[in-house]
């Protein structure tokens, strides 16, 4: 039968069969093409699977494109310059010489995409191990069907659910938001012992899995310190707007003002306080966009001030040279320093080349028990890229050495200001928020 | 198609099913580690299965919703939350899932029917939107986790069949295979059924099905209601495929529009259609995304864009036409192989008697009441349009097997009047009964049940049935099955003369021959009154002589006629009487010979002193 | 039911200075989705199709107006000297070529295959510019990105008031246009009865052409307002489309005062319930002002009822 649109009028003459027409029996014939085009298909796949050559498949989930294109992109070089560096020391010893390739999943920044993407990158490029997804609300579902695979998952997303899940194939070297939100508000609060007080506050947090996690994190940490949150806010992830979001905040007159966004937001709310006159004592950052060397760049003097909890910065550099000589290598190269997220995936592949050095397979099984046997403790391995006193897994899968500290922006950078014994004693920290002027 | 065609047909269809059965057990022998194209296969099932689900509402009803993801979402977190908090099985939870969708297309649908295409169109977008931006923002209800825009994990079984979660890919490719099969089959059997005659006349002119006496919204209804329950089954199955889901994907513009493409190039209103759409589209999307899914994005949504464009433009119709005309030569000739044709059915078919039928044996008793009561009383009837006046306070009555012909120049209200009449248009002032039932406000479909049927002043066949098509979607109303209905419409068409034309596509008939085909459909509704519109326009002098003749014979089987006519030679032969309108009021009414000399009328007719012959 | 978002709707009351502060933001950018909605009125008037397509256009000339800008230091405000004519000639040309094909061929006076194709041509282009562009969020930044001024308490955004003048602008240009010239009124006529029009000796055809034309290239302006302080991206192009169809329909389709109107009361309800609750249940709220007005009064607050 055949419907559509004007055939008849096209044609300029009636077929003979009527539109009603049955046709039983010709149900579908046309899958003879399917049979031969899939026939032919698998004709040709055995040749590329036979391709097989020692090497090692890691595989990197990343938002290389979309709103946080800016922090996958930094992440892909890092990983690039690490893996190369491995390969031209002669690859993995303990295999025979054999070298890494890295294969990229892209995951734009949603999390179904990075879902399908872990699949691909498991069942078409068969990787050995996987890295990613920087975004929580990505790694989250993401390295549940790593676990289905039983690939071990190195978790680049500080979420704390994801290693809570009775997981035996998910890891995490870097601290969770418990950690850096604690991080982040005992630092405003030793800053606010020195300086003013403060009172009441309120967050701005993307409505991604991340932003709700430490969102919350950040308020039940506040209040225990006695500081009154008037509310959480969840802004759609990459908005085009947030005008209505600061007047709302503006009204109730915060001391203190925390932001937590990837880069486009970042900027926008940043601008935005500063055009609707929103002017808190303090203003800072959970992490993500504010981190971004593109947000100084995009910010200029708005930036000044504001205060972030970070995985890693550059300053980490002053006190472990072997830090300041890579991070260096990647600006020479790249034309820009490291970044907390793309240190961190640079760890979490250090810590996979460890653990294949001492298992010498990529047998999924074999490769995840060392990895969830690392235990560094040495500063200059190169796992310690964000350097803690040890890096070992417990049961969940998390490293609970992982430390977090307190940056501030001074100047076009990121200092060090808490806790004590990472501060930079040179850098005076700046309070308050300089736009509060 | 013959017997042994019918045969070789359905073997080699079972061959097919057959081989895309097998495929995934031949792959494993071939090779070993095939998952990845497993995948591939269940993905073009999956969107073969959606797009044939939509099509069922879009395709066959002709309403393009745009917004067909909300459905597959309701049936995703239907039968996720049931599962994930109820411990519901979602093999169970699909079902239901299934029927809180088919219940909110229907209730969403119905009062949306009546806007125009592009209309209903933007209005599922818009409910989609709301479903999923509502969805986004919300946590929870009523205690039950909803998680928002970060979605739904669902817990990792393994293979567990009972809780529709399998390991090996393999058992989802059978799901998905028994799921498409179902609802192909369900779009065959609607094809053939009523619904489908309807759905296929809806499509073409919804108007001129209203007046036969068929509820379109009704109709469309049913269609809503199956395609929403088989979408949101969907749903689920996409659910339990990915075990994660989120407001944003499952509900997502991208989602319908797929659907939309994959059915329109296939074939949109065929059962096959979608099935070609998405063997074509699918591996192009997972081909591009494979070669260049790190650098080149979306690629595979350029091809489908630019596809659609080309496909409106210059293939309407889909692919589904090629495909079926080269597996029906394919047949033939295998038959023919097989079992030659004889000549003499050949023949016998060409030489079949053509039927007659007795006079006054067309319409079932109810017509034929010539007692001479009024049958139609219209009183005070007014209409205006903005500041034109259509009708100004007409009244007038029409006695049971009368014939009156309604006659005036251009513009001067009559066609109006039927539309009135017929519930086309509602009145201003004024009220319409038929043998003392109201039918001031009832719509057209009521009416024509009622008992008034209607031909239209410019021709409306359904061009793309056949004749005999045509004429069933008239009397499968009133009949039990298809099968009686066909019956049923071989003997109006035998009585219009158009029994040769029976399988002819209606829109490659002569202007006579649809003038006649639209006669038979409206007395096909078993009219007592029959409104005919300018039954000759158009009609060319040889075939006037017969069009009267049918006419009268119309009249002697009891039908009670209103002719609107502007050839006066012939309504004064058929007319018992004649109301003359002008400007939309009556200004002469009598019998032919007094109207006509009337000074007025012929002043209006001829414009000047003096009359002409 | 817990909304995913901050504060709970019944918040201490926000003083009338945030009320205002957010209408006032709402009118701001209403007068640009105003823009947006003409364009599609334009075409809706004329044409009689909905040209799914309309977003996507003001997508490109936002990308136009970027290059401009990072590539030749053009200033966003002077580009519509560029944009303008070469969005008039793409949407000459998707009307003759593209659109005017499917009215030869169906008899229908408003072809749902028009809605399919400027559909895929919505795809086709927005894809395009993802492929060429790649998915980032790229701004650009003017010293008068952040300027603002106060009126009475209220503080306003500098380039959303340019925004709006300039919206306005063409809109009384519009209106010139169509009662004062020629072209301008065979516009009209055609879009009121087509017939007739082409027995007047207009040429309906090429009327089509014009008007597509001219709704791409007003969009050429209205990118031109909304560089300066929104994002460019490939998809933005579907969310003001949506709202402009709400927009459209609330205003009255076929309506130009309609559409201004509806594009103020959009952007109002925009910038309160944001104010008020959260700007994503503005979506919903205007959707569902949408569905409600098609239901219970089609033709808008100021649209015509045609037969």
């Amino acid at each position: 039968m055949t419907f559509g649109f004007a055939g008849t009028l096209v044609r300029g003459n009636a077929p003979k069969e009527g539109v009603m027409e049955k046709q039983r029996g010709t149900v579908l014939l046309a899958a003879w093409l399917v049979s031969a085009m899939f026939a032919l298909c698998f004709v040709f796949a055995p040749v590329l699977a036979a391709f097989a050559a020692e090497e090692v498949v890691i595989g990197i989930l990343s938002p290389l494109t979309g709103p946080a294109a800016k922090f996958g992109q930094l992440q892909r070089n890092a990983l690039t310059m690490a893996a190369e560096d491995v390969n031209n020391a002669g690859g993995i010893k303990s295999m025979g010489g054999a070298k890494i390739r890295l294969v990229f999943g892209d995951t734009r920044g949603e999390a179904d995409i990075g879902v399908t993407e872990t699949e691909r990158l498991i069942t078409k490029e068969k990787a050995h191990a996987l890295i990613g997804a920087f975004q929580s609300g990505v790694a989250f579902p993401a390295s549940a069907v790593a676990e289905r695979y039983q690939i071990p998952w190195m978790t680049d997303g500080t979420v704390d659910k994801i290693t809570e899940r009775g997981f035996k194939y998910v890891f995490r070297a870097h601290s969770n938001d418990s950690i850096k939100g604690a991080t982040l508000v005992d630092g405003i609060i030793a800053l606010s012992k020195r300086f003013t007080p403060i009172k009441s506050a309120v967050i701005f947090s993307e409505n991604t899995e991340w932003g709700k996690s430490v969102g919350d994190k950040q308020k039940n940490f506040l209040e225990r310190h006695g500081v009154k949150v008037h509310y959480v806010e969840h802004y759609p992830y990459a908005s085009a707007d947030l005008t209505s979001m600061i007047v709302k905040a503006k009204g109730l007159q915060p001391e203190l003002v925390i932001a937590n966004s990837y880069l486009g937001d970042a900027l926008l709310i940043t601008r935005q306080m500063s055009e609707q006159e929103l002017r808190p004592t303090v203003y800072a950052a959970g992490g993500g966009g504010h981190l971004q060397p593109d947000f100084l760049k995009g910010a200029g003097k708005l930036s000044e001030g504001l205060l972030a909890a970070t995985n890693w910065a550059p300053a980490v550099g002053k006190s472990v040279p072997w830090i300041k000589r890579e991070n260096d290598r990647f600006m020479a190269r790249f034309g820009t320093p490291l970044a907390e997220d793309s240190a961190r995936y640079y760890q979490s592949f250090q810590v996979i080349v460890d653990a294949l050095e001492r298992s010498g397979t990529t047998s999924p099984k074999a490769l995840r028990d060392a990895i969830a046997a690392t235990n560094i403790t040495d500063i200059n391995h190169k796992a310690m890229m964000v350097p803690y006193k040890q890096l070992k897994f417990d049961e969940t899968g998390q490293n609970p050495n992982a430390t977090a500290m307190v940056v501030q922006v001074q100047g076009p950078e990121y200092r060090l200001v808490y806790p004590d014994y990472v501060a930079e004693p040179d850098a005076k920290p700046i309070w308050p928020y300089p736009q509060s002027k | 198609m013959s017997p042994p065609e019918k045969i070789v047909g359905w073997v080699l269809g079972g061959l097919v099913v057959l081989a895309v059965a097998l495929i995934p057990l031949l792959t494993r022998w071939l090779l070993p580690d095939d998952n990845y194209w497993i995948q591939i296969l269940i993905w073009i099932l999956f969107f073969a299965y959606l797009s044939a689900s939509w099509n069922l509402i879009g395709g066959f009803a002709g309403q393009y919703s745009i917004g067909h993801s909300a459905l597959i979402g309701i049936g995703a977190y239907t039968s996720s939350l049931l599962h994930i908090n109820a411990g519901l099985s979602p093999w169970l939870g699909m079902l239901l899932g299934g029927v809180v969708a088919a219940a909110v297309g229907g209730l969403i649908g119905y009062p949306c029917f009546r806007l125009r295409g592009a209309f209903f169109s933007l209005v599922t977008i818009a409910f989609a939107e709301m479903l999923r931006v509502g969805t986004e923002l919300t946590d929870t209800v009523f205690g039950i986790e909803v998680n928002g825009v970060r979605g739904l994990l669902l817990p990792v079984l393994g293979h567990r069949p009972a809780a529709f979660q399998f390991v090996d890919k393999r058992y989802y490719y059978y799901t998905m295979l028994g799921m498409l099969l179902v609802v192909l089959a369900v779009g065959s059997a609607v094809k053939r059924s009523r619904l489908g005659y309807y759905l296929a006349a809806i499509g073409d002119d919804e108007e001129a099905v209203a007046s036969l006496g068929v509820d379109p919204a009704r109709a469309k209804l049913l269609a809503m209601i199956l395609s929403g329950f088989f979408t949101a089954i969907g749903g689920t199955f996409y659910a339990q495929f990915i075990l994660f889901i989120t407001p944003t994907r499952t509900m997502s513009l991208d989602f319908s529009v797929q659907m939309v493409i994959m059915a329109v190039l296939g074939g949109m209103g065929t059962v096959l259609g979608p099935v070609y759409g998405a063997i074509i589209l699918v591996p192009i999307a997972e081909i591009t995304r494979a070669f260049w899914g790190g650098s080149l994005q979306g690629v595979h949504l350029i091809i489908n864009g630019a596809l659609l464009m080309v496909v409106i433009l210059y293939w309407p119709q889909g692919i589904e036409g090629w495909v079926r005309r080269w597996a029906e030569g394919l047949v033939r000739r295998i038959a023919a192989r097989v079992s030659p044709p004889p000549v003499v059915e050949a023949v016998m078919a060409a030489n079949a008697p053509v039927m007659v039928l007795p006079e006054g044996t067309l319409l079932p008793t109810r017509a034929i009441s010539g007692n001479g009561e009024p049958l139609l009383v219209v009183r005070n009837l007014s209409r205006q349009f903005g500041g034109a006046i259509g009708v100004r306070d007409l009244t007038l009555e029409v006695r049971s097997g009368e014939v009156v012909g309604l006659i005036g120049p251009n513009g001067a209200g009559k066609t109006t009047v039927f539309n009135l009449i017929t519930g086309y248009l509602t009145p201003d002032t004024g009220n319409i009964w038929l043998a003392g039932t109201d039918l001031t406000r009832l719509g057209p479909h009521a009416i024509n049940q009622l008992g008034v049927a209607r031909t239209f002043q410019i021709v409306r066949p359904f061009i793309k049935l056949t004749t005999l098509e045509n004429v069933m979607v008239a009397t499968l109303p009133r009949v039990k099955g298809v099968a009686e209905a066909r019956k049923e419409a071989e003997r109006y068409l035998a009585f219009v003369g158009l029994s040769h034309r029976a399988n002819v596509v209606a829109g490659g008939l002569s202007t006579g021959e649809r003038k006649r085909l639209e006669l038979a459909r409206a007395l096909a509704t078993r009219p007592r009154l029959l409104l005919l519109d300018e039954a000759t326009g158009g009609v060319d002098q040889r075939s006037l002589p017969g069009l009267v003749a049918l006419i009268q014979k119309v009249r002697k089987e009891g039908v009670t006629l209103v002719l609107i006519e502007h050839n006066l030679r012939v309504v004064t032969m058929v007319a018992d009487r004649l109301v003359m309108l002008h400007l939309g009021e009556k200004i002469a009414e009598g019998t032919p010979e007094v109207v006509v000399s009337d000074p007025q009328v012929v002043e209006i007719y001829v414009g000047g002193a003096g009359a002409h012959r | 039911m817990a909304l995913g978002a901050g504060p709970p709707i019944a918040l201490e009351f926000p003083e009338m200075h945030t009320f205002l502060q957010g209408t006032v933001g709402g009118l701001l950018i209403g007068g640009t989705y105003a823009l947006i909605a003409l364009g599609l009125n334009i075409i809706f008037g004329t044409v009689r199709v909905i040209n799914f397509a309309q977003g996507t256009l003001l997508m490109v000339g936002m990308f136009m107006t970027y290059w401009l800008w990072a590539l030749g230091g053009v200033h966003p405000y002077l580009s519509p000297v560029v944009t303008v004519p070469l969005l008039f000639g793409f949407g000459y040309l998707v009307q003759k070529s593209l659109v005017a094909p499917l009215f030869a061929r169906e008899r229908a006076r408003e072809p749902m295959s028009v809605l399919l194709l400027t559909l895929g041509l919505a795809l086709l282009l927005e894809n395009l510019a993802l492929l060429l562009f790649a998915a980032d969020f790229k701004t650009v930044q003017l010293d008068i990105s952040l300027r603002t001024f106060r009126v009475g308490g209220i503080i306003v955004s500098v380039p959303r008031f340019i925004g709006l003048i300039a919206a306005g602008v063409t809109g009384a240009g519009l209106y010139l246009f169509f009662t004062r010239t020629d072209i301008g009124r065979a516009i009209r006529a055609t879009g009121q009865d087509r017939e007739v029009a082409r027995l007047m000796g207009i040429d309906d055809f090429r009327v089509y052409n014009v008007s597509f034309g001219l709704s791409a290239s007003l969009m050429g302006i209205a990118a031109a307002i909304l560089v300066p302080f929104f994002y460019v991206h490939p998809a933005v192009g579907t969310s003001f489309l949506l709202k402009a169809f709400v927009i459209v329909v609330l205003g009255g389709m076929g309506s130009m005062p309609g559409a201004a109107l509806g594009g103020l009361i959009v952007g109002v309800i925009e910038g309160v319930v944001g104010v008020y609750v959260q700007a994503a249940v503005a979506q919903i709220v205007l959707f569902g002002l949408f569905v409600g007005i098609l239901l219970v009064r089609p033709t808008g607050l100021l649209g015509v009822e045609r037969r």
